[in-house]
């Protein structure tokens, strides 16, 4: 009955998950630290927005480097370690092999942590690089990419030791970003940092980074995941298995080139900025192809979503990256971007991307490989409802609120009649508006985090057990 | 310090990566990766998660039930 023709050394996919426990284990309960941090620190930038009197008077606060520290403890504390466990384990499944040199994925594990952490804080202490995603003072960012070159060889590594006879699609995504990380992360920190290239070059080279972290690391990831886990969770394979190759080999070709669509007005050459806006437009593509597979497949599904709180996080990934694709195509053109540039929109945007499609996968990723490493089910229901809930309707309403907002204060400073701090005042309440949903996700992360400590701390709950088959997830359980 | 220095970290680094990418289609190429894509799809499938069935269900409101209502229609996947 089986599709899979199972040779020798293949291993089952319970022994790859048991193998996998420490470091995965690791990875999720870090991930989970990090989001509190990343949120607290947001909801505190996101109040002063509106209120500037508030914490001004200590310097570690101040507006300029707690929105920096957010950013990074977001970035490379929440979605990398997210990252870490969630694309890892998804390679070693795919790889249906025993993995080998758990030693070294765990140390370098640690460290990269250590490395975020001193990172943070050496933003909060005023150690902080004047230079967008790049904020982590350079004294540890050797560190950090040292880390992180350990962590992506242990990937390969894995990877050369597969059984498997076919590379399926996630493996692609994965493998490929192993490889864009450490280019595009050393690149930008030596022409920017180490030995500083000329002025536009620098910030060709900045948002080139900035852009490529979101299009080369989190989005193959993401996609990744999503091509893992829509099919396996309601049993059917993907809808169009070959487009999604196009898919990949399209992402792969456009996605680097994009970045440059945020330098559109700057004192960058003319065609460099066209080049940028072609590749924009030209991630239609891709961005189609994952849209047909993603929403196909789970077409005529709907009872599984609303069932599998993996698939309902999932498919709200897959949902906000077709429409944060298409708006960010949009947003690159010339006559939106004079209106949209330096406005709130480009922030509600990356929310949109980070937020709303990354990390919403990572959250329905999460809920399915926790139980399966250390062989436990979800202690509670209700703070799983919760969390979606919460964090859905909150993302929902900072999208809507930056991106109304955003257009708004873009066309009022596009009005030679207006003053500018009347446009500002114009601003608040949509800021409110922002801090509200701040309130809803940190009440989605502290009902996630509690189920993740609960599951970690509890030893009572055992999956229910048919055969020899654990039915993690199943609402037979206690 | 000028455009060799550009040439040597921004263009040399990636002409590595793009030419790496263009190996690793050819091999997929020749290695058959892209031929029988179907049989590939299924791959992510074994006894313990097989082909039509739902691995996910936490927060059904039915007790104990395995979806199976898909095996049907998956079933022309199955070599």
């Amino acid at each position: 009955m089986s599709p899979v023709n199972l040779s020798n050394n293949k291993i089952k996919l319970s022994e790859v998950d048991q193998s996998m426990k420490w470091a995965g284990l690791l990875f999720i309960i870090s991930a989970t630290l990090w989001l509190l941090a990343g949120t607290a620190l947001g909801m505190i930038s996101s109040y002063k927005m509106h209120n500037s009197n508030f914490l001004a008077n200590l310097e570690w606060l101040t507006f300029g480097r707690i929105r920096s520290a957010h950013l990074n403890a977001v970035i490379y504390g929440w979605c990398n370690n997210a990252i870490f466990a969630v694309g890892l384990w998804i390679m070693a499944r795919l790889a249906r092999t025993k993995v080998r040199h758990l030693g070294l994925l765990i140390i370098a594990g640690i460290f990269w942590n250590i490395a975020v952490t001193i990172g943070i804080i050496g933003i909060l202490t005023g150690h902080m690089t004047s230079v967008e995603w790049l904020e982590i003072p350079t004294y540890i960012t050797p560190l950090l990419a040292i880390s992180y070159c350990l962590i992506g060889v242990w990937g390969i590594i894995v990877f050369r030791d597969r059984q498997s006879e076919h590379i399926y699609i996630s493996q692609w995504y994965i493998l490929g970003a192993l490889f864009w990380f450490p280019w595009i992360y050393s690149v930008a920190q030596i022409m920017i940092l180490f030995e500083p290239a000329r002025g536009t070059v620098q910030s060709l080279t900045n948002w080139w980074f900035a852009h490529n972290f979101l299009g080369l690391w989190l989005t193959p990831m993401g996609l990744a995941a999503a091509y893992y886990f829509i099919p396996k969770v309601i049993g059917r394979p993907i809808h169009s298995y070959y487009l999604s190759f196009l898919g990949f080999w399209t992402l792969a070709l456009f996605y680097s080139w994009a970045g440059v669509h945020h330098l559109i007005g700057g004192p960058v050459p003319a065609w460099a900025v066209s080049l940028g806006i072609t590749a924009s437009v030209m991630m239609v593509i891709p961005v189609l192809v994952a849209a047909i597979n993603h929403h196909m497949t789970v077409l005529g599904h709907f009872r599984e979503v609303i069932e599998s709180p993996t698939l309902r996080f999932v498919v709200f990934g897959a949902l906000s990256y077709t429409l944060v694709s298409f708006i960010g195509s949009t947003m690159s053109l010339r006559s939106v971007n004079e209106i949209s540039h330096f406005t709130h929109l480009t922030v509600g945007h990356a929310h949109h991307g980070v937020y709303a499609f990354f990390t919403m996968i990572m959250f329905g990723s999460i809920y399915f490989i926790l139980p399966r490493l250390i062989h436990r089910e979800w202690p509670s229901k209700i703070l799983i409802t919760c969390h979606f809930w919460f964090a859905a309707l909150g993302i929902t309403i900072m999208i809507v609120a930056l991106h109304v907002g955003g257009w708004l204060q873009g066309l009022a400073m596009n009005n030679p009649e207006l003053l500018f701090i009347d446009v500002m005042k114009g601003t608040i309440p949509w800021l409110k508006a922002r801090t509200v949903s701040g309130f809803f996700l940190a009440i989605a992360h502290i009902a996630f985090a509690i189920n993740v400590f609960w599951i970690v701390l509890s030893v009572k709950n055992k999956p229910a057990v048919i055969g020899t088959k654990a039915l993690f997830t199943s609402p037979h359980a206690k | 310090m000028d455009w060799y220095y550009y040439i040597l970290t921004g263009f040399v680094l990636a002409g590595l990566i793009f030419i790496s990418a263009v190996y690793a289609f050819h091999w997929a190429l020749k290695n058959g990766q892209l031929k029988d894509l179907e049989k590939g799809a299924s791959s992510i499938f074994d006894d313990d998660e097989p082909l039509g069935e739902q691995t996910d269900y936490s927060l059904s409101k039915s007790n104990y039930n395995l979806h199976t209502t898909t095996a049907n229609e998956s079933s022309k996947f199955i070599q």
